[in-house]
């Protein structure tokens, strides 16, 4: 428990972890619009009956999921470097 | 010119005489010039947090009335100066970050911050040898101030500063007391209306004179803790003190710009109605501070914590007053005192005074940079033969497709002398000057390259306009065509990016910069004809020369710059800097590789889409 508690601390005093935490909650939220986005483009796309308003949403769709396959990879990345940094904890210990 | 130096000199003189003359007056006067050089040193301190931790909570605490209302309070408490609260708020408010309202609210929440002073000197100063605290903190920072790291030597300033306003503080108590023993002043003191407005201006004079009305203050107690001056005209003398500073405020606001003037006008109005409500109701607030006085236990013959309880008791009824009345000083502010003109040269957000504070430096310099864009987007819509009302109203593409019914060539370099290089010189050259690390650094390298892109976008204009103007109104059809489609395509990408601006500007919280400069960078892979084979076309079926072919394939790729240039240029200033936000935007920015791919991922389909229904 207080291990633990140590370590909530230690990673609330490091400069570097804070950063890393605000960059993870502020992609989670991102990448949370864009899906948002992505699905109301895909629904505009299935409404849509004139072909060049569709050809137009279906390049914004696939470069919504490009950027958001970016950012999946990213926070991907952050989490694991945040799940690293747990385990160097233990071993140091 | 020697003339004018007389009444400064004659003052010296007159002044060094006194000196002479008395040694008491030597020991309270060594012990003003103490306290005011321990007040520079301590704000000389306090300013090496700015840029950082100071800025940060400014950005945080205006957003709310409140807030903004308790920032001014505490951080006037803990810096125990007002006047950095106020230099910090008026380049925060210049810079835009903050709306009028707020920076006022800060402004009238510093002036009662500003009162915690004489509760620290009457409750603790006057009783305690305050002395023996200064020498170790001069000690402690003096050796901080040889350190190396920044925030240390900040934090040896702020100790040495402490211990300097210690050290004014007991010369001045000693200077007090080796009076008692000889004159009495108090026997100088006036009673009544005229006592009451004699001593206002005495305590006015003195801050002006001291550009300080908590050095007033201090004064005030060690002489009223010294038996020096009676308790009603201590009490005159701080209500003067408070109208005094406001002169410091005005004369520190004369070389800023509209935002510093309002909110000095503003402070101004503020101390003069506040000192106004304490002077006609001072038997009121003398009443008050009696009953106060008995609730918290301060013994009745307590007059200097008395003192600082009147302070801060008309501080705070001022507060309650104006604090519901902000708008429509705001209004009246905003009516009364209008910008004056800027010339086309001038800066209109950088600020020489900001530079101390860099978070406020920079995004006034990316809003400088945005009137920069203003004036290339006109430059470049010139060379292009659109009006630049036509490409802002424009509704769609296709708006901008048609022929200029006029085609003129435009004197780029005449156009680029005369506003553009300017004003991007003034830009480069306070870019330089602002005083960054970390983060900030790399704000400051980003708005550089910005203002970079945005002159080669003006530079590629110029060389595209040699064969564009002449192209436009070419024989071969064929040749015109991909000429106006050119142009169409980047005056398009002018209209955006401006809208895209203009909405930032605004605020708008559905302006999702990275997904739509995505999409125009799309438009800019696509329309180029070297990548998808347009240019082969045309050569192929032959319906432009080979000497056409190149100075199209030319003149594409500038117009590809120019748009490469005004997308990447607007990536790094269309949106203020947050360095999470700045990072991720890169992260998530789609290099021109992944978008031909997209496009070609695209066009397949598509393409057999047709051939299907074909």
């Amino acid at each position: 428990m207080s291990q633990s508690l140590i370590k909530k601390l230690r990673k609330f005093l490091s400069k570097k972890e804070r950063e890393r935490i605000l960059k993870r909650e502020k992609l989670h939220k991102l990448l949370k619009k864009m899906r948002k986005k992505q699905k109301e483009l895909e629904q505009e796309l299935a409404d849509c009956r004139d072909e060049k308003t569709a050809s137009d949403l279906r390049k914004r769709i696939r470069l919504l999921q490009e950027q958001r396959r970016k950012g999946v990879e990213v926070l991907t990345e952050l989490r694991r470097l945040a799940h690293d940094g747990d385990d160097d904890a233990h071993q140091s210990q | 010119m020697r003339f004018k130096q007389l009444p400064l000199i004659f003052g010296l003189a007159l002044l060094g005489w006194a000196l002479l003359s008395s040694h008491t007056l030597t020991e309270i006067a060594a012990g003003i010039a103490i306290f005011l050089f321990g007040m520079l040193i301590l704000e000389q301190g306090f300013r090496t947090f700015t840029g950082g931790f100071l800025e940060r909570l400014l950005k945080r605490s205006t957003d709310r009335l409140w807030k903004a209302l308790a920032f001014g309070a505490l951080a006037s408490t803990a810096t125990q100066s007002s006047s950095l609260v106020s230099v910090i708020t008026i380049s925060f408010l210049s810079a835009g970050l903050m709306g009028l309202s707020q920076g006022i609210a800060v402004i009238f929440g510093a002036n009662l911050g500003t009162t915690s002073g004489a509760w620290l000197m009457a409750g603790f100063g006057i009783r305690v040898n305050i002395s023996a605290y200064a020498m170790p903190l001069l000690v402690f920072g003096v050796l901080l101030i040889f350190n190396r790291s920044r925030p240390l030597k900040g934090a040896g300033y702020v100790l040495a500063g402490i211990g300097f306003l210690f050290l004014g503080i007991h010369y001045m108590k000693e200077g007090f007391e080796a009076y008692q023993q000889g004159i009495d002043l108090a026997r100088f003191g006036v009673d009544g209306v005229t006592g009451l407005l004699l001593y206002i201006f005495i305590g006015m004079a003195a801050t002006v004179v001291m550009q300080s009305s908590h050095a007033t203050l201090i004064l005030t107690i060690t002489a009223l803790a010294a038996g020096q001056i009676s308790y009603e005209n201590a009490l005159a003398l701080s209500i003067g003190a408070n109208v005094g500073t406001t002169i410091t405020a005005l004369i520190g606001a004369a070389g800023a710009n509209i935002a510093g003037r309002r909110l000095a006008a503003a402070h101004l109005i503020f101390n003069l109605a506040t000192g106004l409500i304490a002077l006609v109701f001072i038997q009121g607030f003398l009443s008050l501070v009696d009953s106060l006085s008995d609730l918290l236990g301060i013994a009745a013959d307590n007059h200097t914590l008395k003192l600082a309880l009147f302070h801060s008791l008309f501080n705070l009824t001022g507060i309650v007053i104006m604090v519901p009345l902000i708008d429509r000083l705001v209004r009246l502010l905003e009516t009364r005192m209008k910008p004056r003109r800027i010339t086309l040269n001038e800066p209109k957000f950088i600020q020489e005074s900001m530079l101390e504070t860099p978070g406020a430096a920079l995004e006034a310099t990316r809003r400088e940079l945005l009137r920069l864009f203003r004036r290339a987007f006109s430059l470049i819509a010139k060379v292009l033969n659109y009006e630049t009302g036509q490409l802002r109203q424009a509704t769609s593409k296709t708006d901008l497709g048609s022929e200029p019914e006029r085609i003129r060539m435009v004197d780029v370099d005449e156009l680029y002398r005369r506003q553009i290089k300017p004003l991007h010189g003034l830009i480069l050259d306070y870019l330089a000057r602002i005083p960054v690390r970390g983060h900030r650094a790399r704000q400051l390298v980003l708005l550089r390259v910005a203002a970079q892109d945005l002159i080669e976008a003006v530079k590629d204009a110029k060389h595209l306009q040699k064969n564009l103007i002449p192209s436009l109104s070419a024989s071969n059809v064929d040749l015109k065509t991909e000429y106006l489609v050119m142009r169409q395509n980047l005056g398009f990408l002018l209209h955006q990016l401006d809208q895209m601006a203009g909405r930032a500007e605004a605020g708008d919280e559905k302006l999702d910069l990275e997904l739509e400069l995505a999409e125009l960078g799309t438009e800019v892979e696509a329309g180029d004809i070297v990548q998808n084979g347009r240019l082969d076309e045309l050569i192929r079926q032959r319906t432009i020369n080979a000497d056409q072919a190149t100075s199209l394939m030319n003149d594409t790729a500038y117009s590809y710059r120019i748009a490469k240039n005004l997308l990447a240029m607007a990536r790094a200033s269309f949106l203020p800097f947050e360095e999470v936000d700045a990072e991720l935007r890169q992260a998530l920015a789609l290099g021109p590789n992944e978008v031909r791919e997209i496009l070609n991922e695209i066009a397949g389909p598509e393409v057999s889409q047709r051939g299907d229904s074909e």
